[in-house]
């Protein structure tokens, strides 16, 4: 079974046109690459300055395909109280099962304790965080590892694990902290996901393919150039994620 | 037909911070060119992008006489240097007979806005050669700083190498909008950042590359194969539009 541990459901305006993907259009992707099921998430304005109406998007696609989709929450560090009452609504209300934070779109550097009220809401409510890394300054998988540290009742997810300027880093922060899972989606250096596995070990690595950004078949031949035994290719390509949100959603 | 714009030739034990580190020779990346189905590709030195080694420009020069009809070399000089690198460049190109230069602001500690560059720029001028700049969003290496030295040297052809990578790509296709001798080689960016390249700079403007044996070829080349953009453009990019530069710069 292929669960994917990062996709996009909406539209990103930015500086350059913009990039959408609808909930159509991924199913069609996830149904072409056997991918079963996917953790969808908001982006652009849905993740950064109107949540609350990004997490209704997410909630009404999960709705209407239980089984297939997994939503995580946006909430931005900025709006502080607000934002640690818009997750629980989130996972509360709406039923979404993990948190998704961006330092660079929602400007906070990932070690910065505003974001900590957050992190340490996502632990109480039992849903993992997904942090994007990489691009920009303010990604650093040893920031990520601090918002780690800070709080190792949450189970972290580093998103893309450092990226094509910081994949270096992504192993020793997950040294570090036993609290961070890694990522695999856009991880051009391929041997990066081979080390994390004989590094950090076949449990914390899980597979993504962050969609609309990235093609779904690349990024399952991607994992396929590996020389994996049929059990690490089976956790990383879903059994992980699936542990890893049956075991920390509260129903 | 596919030629690929950026390989490395890894002889040296100069070591990334990864953990591993593929070493390959001339013979090895012809292989993984078989392989592929690459036919040619333009390869330059690792090591000497970090350490200024005379050698590596002679390791590249035998390279391509070994496999002539496969490789096209191009040298590397440390701009830092100033006259001393121009001379350098200057007896890579009339006296081993490599075809064009390649720049990495990052590892070599400029700043293509810098007055340093212009020794080997004059050279380059002279020598009638084009030049890969690596691009992206790490520091010295925003599309800009390449734009800017491409609006002073407007007879140069400057290929950005991984168009400003997936943190900077929108930059990097402002730059290549506005200065015609601008070229997006789009090794490690984003599936979306290429189609955007495509509709908004032209595919006639974008050039395949792989980044051997930093990522694998194949995965680059699905890439392409998988973009939502004519099959036309396709080849174009993955071959077609640097056929035609490689005779026009008398290749």
């Amino acid at each position: 079974m292929i669960f994917d541990a990062h996709c996009h459901i909406g539209r990103e305006h930015s500086k350059s046109g913009s990039v959408s993907m609808n909930v159509d259009e991924l199913l069609s992707n996830m149904n072409r690459n056997s991918i079963e099921k996917a953790v969808i998430c908001s982006f652009g304005r849905g993740l950064t300055v109107d949540v609350i109406n990004g997490n209704n998007e997410i909630a009404a696609a999960v709705k209407k395909y239980p089984d297939r989709f997994v939503g995580f929450a946006g909430a931005n560090p900025w709006s502080e109280e607000a934002a640690v009452e818009e997750l629980e609504r989130a996972v509360k209300t709406l039923g979404l099962k993990g948190l998704k934070l961006h330092p660079d779109l929602q400007g906070f550097p990932a070690s910065d304790e505003l974001v900590l009220p957050l992190v340490e809401k996502s632990a109480e409510l039992e849903i993992p965080v997904y942090v994007h890394s990489g691009t920009s300054i303010y990604s650093q998988p040893m920031e990520i590892g601090e918002m780690a540290r800070s709080c190792p009742e949450a189970t972290i997810i580093m998103g893309h694990m450092g990226y094509d300027n910081y994949f270096f880093d992504a192993i020793p922060a997950a040294k570090q902290s036993e609290n961070i899972v890694l990522e695999t989606s856009r991880n051009a250096q391929y041997w990066t996901i081979e080390d994390s596995i004989s590094l950090i070990g076949a449990d914390r690595v899980v597979f993504g393919t962050d969609q609309p950004y990235s093609e779904a078949e690349v990024e399952i031949a991607r994992i396929n150039t590996l020389k994996l035994d049929s059990e690490t290719r089976r956790k990383i390509l879903g059994e992980n994620l699936s542990k890893i949100l049956k075991e920390r959603v509260r129903e | 037909m596919i030629i690929d714009s950026h390989t490395h030739i890894v002889e040296s034990d100069a070591k990334r911070e990864m953990e591993q580190n593929p070493r390959i020779s001339a013979d090895t990346l012809v292989k993984w060119m078989d392989r592929t189905g690459i036919d040619r590709a333009v390869t330059f030195t690792e090591k000497g992008l970090y350490s200024y080694d005379e050698k590596e420009n002679d390791n590249i020069a035998s390279a391509t006489k070994k496999h002539p009809d496969r490789l096209i070399g191009f040298a590397c000089v440390n701009p830092r240097y100033g006259d001393e690198a121009a001379e350098e460049l200057e007896r890579a190109i009339v006296e081993l007979g490599l075809n064009g230069l390649k720049l990495h602001p990052w590892f070599q500690l400029f700043s293509c806005t810098e007055k340093i560059v212009e020794p080997v720029f004059d050279k380059v001028v002279k020598l009638k050669i084009p030049v890969l700049i690596h691009t992206g969003y790490d520091i010295f290496s925003g599309p800009l700083d390449v734009s800017d030295l491409a609006d002073r040297y407007t007879e140069v052809p400057i290929i950005m190498g991984h168009s400003g990578c997936c943190g900077l790509w929108f930059d990097g296709i402002k730059a290549a909008k506005r200065s015609d001798n601008l070229y997006l080689e789009m090794s490690g960016n984003l599936s979306v950042a290429i189609e955007k390249m495509v509709s908004e700079v032209g595919a006639e403007k974008v050039l395949f590359g792989s980044d051997t044996p930093w990522v694998d070829p194949a995965l680059e080349i699905l890439k392409i194969k998988t973009l939502r953009i004519c099959s036309r453009d396709k080849e174009l990019i993955l071959g077609e539009n640097l056929r035609k530069l490689l005779v026009k710069w008398g290749i």
